[in-house]
This record gives C-alpha cells, sequence and structure tokens, in this order.
C-alpha cells in the first residue's frame, strides 16, 4: 500500500467524515462557485451578437477543460498503474473516468441549451460536437468494460487500452475547430497571435469559472477516490471473515458428514 | 431574449444541480460504506475476544 493510500484510508476511517480537507475544498468550490455566477451574470458584459445567452459560455468551456483534464489522469493513471502495479492508480483512474463522464455529460446539455437560441438546433454533426460525443461514449465504454470485466487487476488492465483511446481523443476534440469547418467558436486563444481572443473582462471570469471547475474536479476526485478506498477495505474484510467463518465450519461439517448416512440423489426415496 | 435567458438559467441550474446531487449520492455512499466497515470491524474484534464461557455479557 503506498503512503499516499495509508494517508487517505487513516484519515477516512477516523470516523471524521467529512473531513478538514474536504470540507474546505467544498467551501472553496461553493464561494468560487458563487463568484463565478457574478461575475457572469453581473461583471461579463454583454457579447454584441448572442446576448445573454453567452454567458453559458463562462461554465461550458472551463468544463469542457476540466473533461480534458480528467481524461489525461484517467490515461496517465492506467500507465502508471501498468508501471507500478500498484491498484491505487487504478482506484485514480476509474475514478477520474466517473467524473469525466459527468463533464462530458454536462458539456453536452449546456453545448444544446447555447446551441439552440445560438444555431436554432438542439444539436449539429458538427466536428466539436461529435468528437466530443465520442468522447462521452469512450468514457461510458470505460465503466461498462470496468463492470463487465468484474476481477480488480484484470479490469484495471484492459480498462487501461480504453483510458488511452480517450486521451487520444483529447486532442483531436480540441484542434476538431481548426482542422475542420465547424459551427462550434473557435477556442479563445487566437491561433494566429497566441494571445486571448477575449476582452479582459471576460477573461477574468472565464479564468474564474476554470479555477472553480477546477476546484470542483478535485473535490469530487477526493470524496470518490475515498469511497472506493473504502469499498476496497469493506470488501477485503468481507472475505476475510468468510475464510475465518468457512475454517470454523469445515471441521464441523467433517463431523457432521461422519455422522450422517451420505445419500445420493438417485436413491432418495 | 426573455426565452434566452431561460436557456442560460437553465444551463447553471442544472450544472450546479448535477454537481450537487452527485456529491450528495456520494457522500450517502460514503456513510453507508462507513456504517459497514465499522460493524466488520466490531464482528472482528468480537471474534477475536470472545467472551468467556459462562459469563454473562456486560450490558
Amino acid at each position: 500500500m503506498s503512503l499516499l493510500q495509508n494517508l487517505m484510508l487513516k484519515r477516512f476511517t477516523a470516523d471524521s467524515y467529512p473531513t478538514r480537507w474536504t470540507t474546505a475544498l467544498a467551501a472553496v468550490t461553493l464561494s468560487l462557485g458563487l463568484l463565478t455566477i457574478g461575475g457572469a451574470f453581473l461583471y461579463a458584459p454583454t457579447d454584441a451578437i448572442q446576448g445573454d445567452v453567452q454567458r453559458i459560455f463562462y461554465i461550458h468551456a472551463p468544463m469542457a477543460i476540466c473533461c480534458y483534464l480528467a481524461g489525461a489522469v484517467v490515461a496517465l493513471a492506467g500507465l502508471l498503474y501498468l508501471a507500478t502495479r500498484n491498484l491505487f492508480w487504478d482506484v485514480i483512474a476509474r475514478c477520474s473516468a466517473e467524473i469525466a463522464v459527468l463533464f462530458t455529460t454536462l458539456v453536452l446539455i449546456t453545448g444544446s441549451l447555447w446551441g439552440k437560441p445560438v444555431w436554432g438546433t438542439w444539436w449539429a454533426w458538427d466536428a466539436r460536437l461529435t468528437t466530443t460525443l465520442i468522447l462521452w461514449f469512450i468514457y461510458v465504454g470505460y465503466l461498462m468494460l470496468r463492470s463487465y470485466l468484474g476481477e480488480a487487476e484484470r479490469a484495471a488492465r484492459y480498462s487501461v487500452l480504453v483510458g488511452v483511446l480517450g486521451a487520444l481523443d483529447i486532442p483531436l476534440v480540441h484542434v476538431s475547430v481548426e482542422w475542420w469547418r465547424t459551427l462550434h467558436p473557435e477556442g479563445i486563444i487566437d491561433s494566429a497571435t497566441g494571445s486571448p481572443a477575449l476582452p479582459g473582462s471576460m477573461l477574468a471570469v472565464f479564468l474564474l469559472g476554470c479555477l472553480t471547475m477546477l476546484c470542483m474536479y478535485m473535490l469530487l476526485m477526493l470524496v470518490r477516490v475515498r469511497l472506493d478506498l473504502l469499498h476496497d477495505q469493506v470488501a477485503e474484510m468481507e472475505e476475510r471473515s468468510l475464510s475465518e467463518a468457512e475454517a470454523v465450519a469445515l471441521p464441523a461439517q467433517g463431523v457432521l458428514g461422519r455422522a450422517r448416512p451420505l445419500r445420493s440423489p438417485g436413491n432418495s426415496p | 431574449m426573455q426565452q434566452d435567458l431561460g436557456f442560460l438559467f437553465v444551463a447553471f441550474a442544472v450544472t450546479w444541480l448535477a454537481f450537487f446531487a452527485y456529491l450528495f449520492l456520494i457522500q450517502r455512499m460514503l456513510v453507508d460504506t462507513g456504517k459497514r466497515l465499522r460493524a466488520l470491524q466490531l464482528q472482528s474484534l468480537s471474534s477475536a475476544h470472545p467472551q468467556p464461557q459462562g459469563v454473562p455479557p456486560k450490558e
């Protein structure tokens, strides 16, 4: 068991949930979230073309960035698992995949809610939207594969491949707006000049949104990883108590077996 | 314009509600798993230190 894993288990099983760190991070995330909402509605200027609905950008784009981050963590932790065979990295990978599904789902939903008033449609088979949907399917597939494979080490080994596939799709999602002609607007960094293509006030709220979503990702990871480690601990204890019970029951069965005559199903009256 | 604001509010509400719902579910599962773990720990402690025969357990 790694040092980090020991620390997390010790902290959690000390019967003190929610721990100080989790509570502090939750408070910071909530405060930043309120600031982002305030900034998006009150501070950032209204977009001249799209109007107020453009303010969805301040949660949509930061969530998309966190989705990239979650995907990168899935692949990196998976590869670390393969290198070290430490199941803690696998816990990190599977928790991050679940959170990647949550973020990608929200990106697709908020994108649709933005697309309807601006493009006049909920969905278009546009390069950015399609590659993002593929990313969503990859992470849902990752979680399904794990649940079908069952056994922890086998599931960990095979799912690394899907995690890496997801990580390969991330750059494709990012550059899709430059490679293909799409409805989706280009990124906030101007590819020609390399500087942000946003006015200062919009950029400030966007960066605040990114910080909020980063804290949200860390908070979700913190609680989700703890849950998985705790589940593993419960499973281990259950297995141990079951083997102890079997060890006690087996001699007793042996005594009973000698006392009672064996009867095959064919001889039963 | 009002319809646009509706989309905007729904987007923010859906996002934050999803995060809170996920956190709530995980927290519930954490509490339940914590209880299960404590029960198993108590069980293993009591099996490791059984009461002597003939002595009634303490209330």
